[in-house]
């Protein structure tokens, strides 16, 4: 069988040629004071003898906190938190469905007749320009009232129909 | 004779007298400064004590120590790290800059830039490259003392030198 020291030697050379001549020198470098080792026992001993020490009280749920907190806020890792933040609240905002308008709750389910019937019924809570505007740009839509004419035609309507009353009748009406 | 309620001071120096270097070297090489690993082998024997009732013989005492120095090593590594973070000192000074002004401590500067780069491996990582590179152990036995598989630990092993020797290679130390 191999030397154990021979093998790992061998091994190393293949993947660390310099470890593995490093390790000739077998030196690490580590010393202890004078008699450590002759006194410690004595000294493992004496503490063994010793009344048990009071429990060390734990620092305060507070200190601890506040401890993680500058640890959290030291530079590097309050911009990687804060990245973080942000890159979760860009994900959850793409993620997230976006909340449809009330116009869209309330007419997404409408066929446009019954949108049409709804805007006729309540024809006076909307503005008369927006409903100026859809009937001309719609004028299939039955419901709205139809679009004024050009205002020459509607001239000459209105002096025929001045023309047919009597002077009475217009004076009851004015 | 740990167990017996006569012999168990006696029982117990001798156990700490057989193990201590090995399990200090193993503590020194995670924690890296002398006082840190004085605090954490002193620690380690005192729940081996405490805990000696709890230790079943289906594993060797050696191993079972081991565990107990390997847990307590990496929790005091994790409580420091932590307040380095906070209080924003030491955090940054390079572990070859540490090593230069710790008076236990009289490696080359190869021994530091290689203590550098051990301590840019993750924990788990840098205890297998340890007990293989310098405590020379077989994989069947880093087996049982880290409950974890001979393929895991291979390939951890390969993944630490390899990381190792890349640092060698960007600081162009050759």
């Amino acid at each position: 069988m191999k030397d154990k020291r021979t093998e790992i030697k061998q091994e190393l050379e293949n993947t660390a040629p310099f470890l593995a001549g490093l390790k000739e020198k077998d030196k690490e470098g580590f010393v202890t004071p004078p008699a450590y080792f002759h006194n410690l026992p004595d000294r493992v001993l004496d503490r063994l003898q010793q009344p048990a020490q009071p429990v060390k009280q734990s620092p305060r749920a507070g200190s601890t906190i506040i401890t993680w907190l500058g640890y959290l806020f030291r530079t590097p890792y309050a911009v990687r938190l804060a990245t973080l933040l942000l890159l979760l609240a860009g994900g959850l905002y793409l993620l997230l469905p976006s909340t449809p308008s009330d116009t869209e709750v309330l007419f997404g389910e409408l066929s446009p007749e019954e949108a049409g019937n709804y805007v006729s019924d309540n024809l006076h809570q909307f503005e008369e320009e927006l409903v100026l505007e859809i009937a001309r740009e719609y004028p299939d839509l039955s419901v709205l009232p139809a679009p004024p004419r050009e205002t020459k035609e509607t001239d000459a309507y209105y002096d025929e129909l001045l023309e047919g009353l009597e002077e009475e009748s217009l004076k009851d009406i004015l | 004779m740990i167990a017996g309620e006569d012999t168990a001071e006696y029982g117990f120096r001798c156990l700490m007298e057989k193990y201590q270097e090995r399990l200090y070297r193993h503590i020194r090489r995670l924690v890296l400064e002398h006082e840190d690993a004085n605090d954490v082998l002193q620690n380690c024997f005192i729940k081996a004590f405490r805990g000696i009732g709890g230790f079943k013989q289906q594993s060797q005492l050696f191993t079972w120590l081991y565990r107990i120095a390997t847990n307590e090593s990496i929790t005091f590594l994790k409580k420091k790290r932590r307040r380095q973070a906070a209080a924003l000192d030491e955090g940054n000074l390079r572990i070859a800059e540490q090593l230069r002004a710790d008076p236990y401590f009289n490696g080359e500067e190869i021994q530091r830039h290689l203590q550098e780069a051990l301590h840019r491996l993750p924990d788990k990582q840098r205890i297998v490259f340890n007990l293989r590179y310098f405590e020379e152990l077989s994989y069947r036995e880093m087996s049982k003392l880290l409950d974890t598989s001979v393929g895991a630990l291979k390939a951890s092993y390969h993944h630490a030198v390899k990381k190792i020797e890349c640092y060698f290679h960007e600081m162009e130390i050759r």
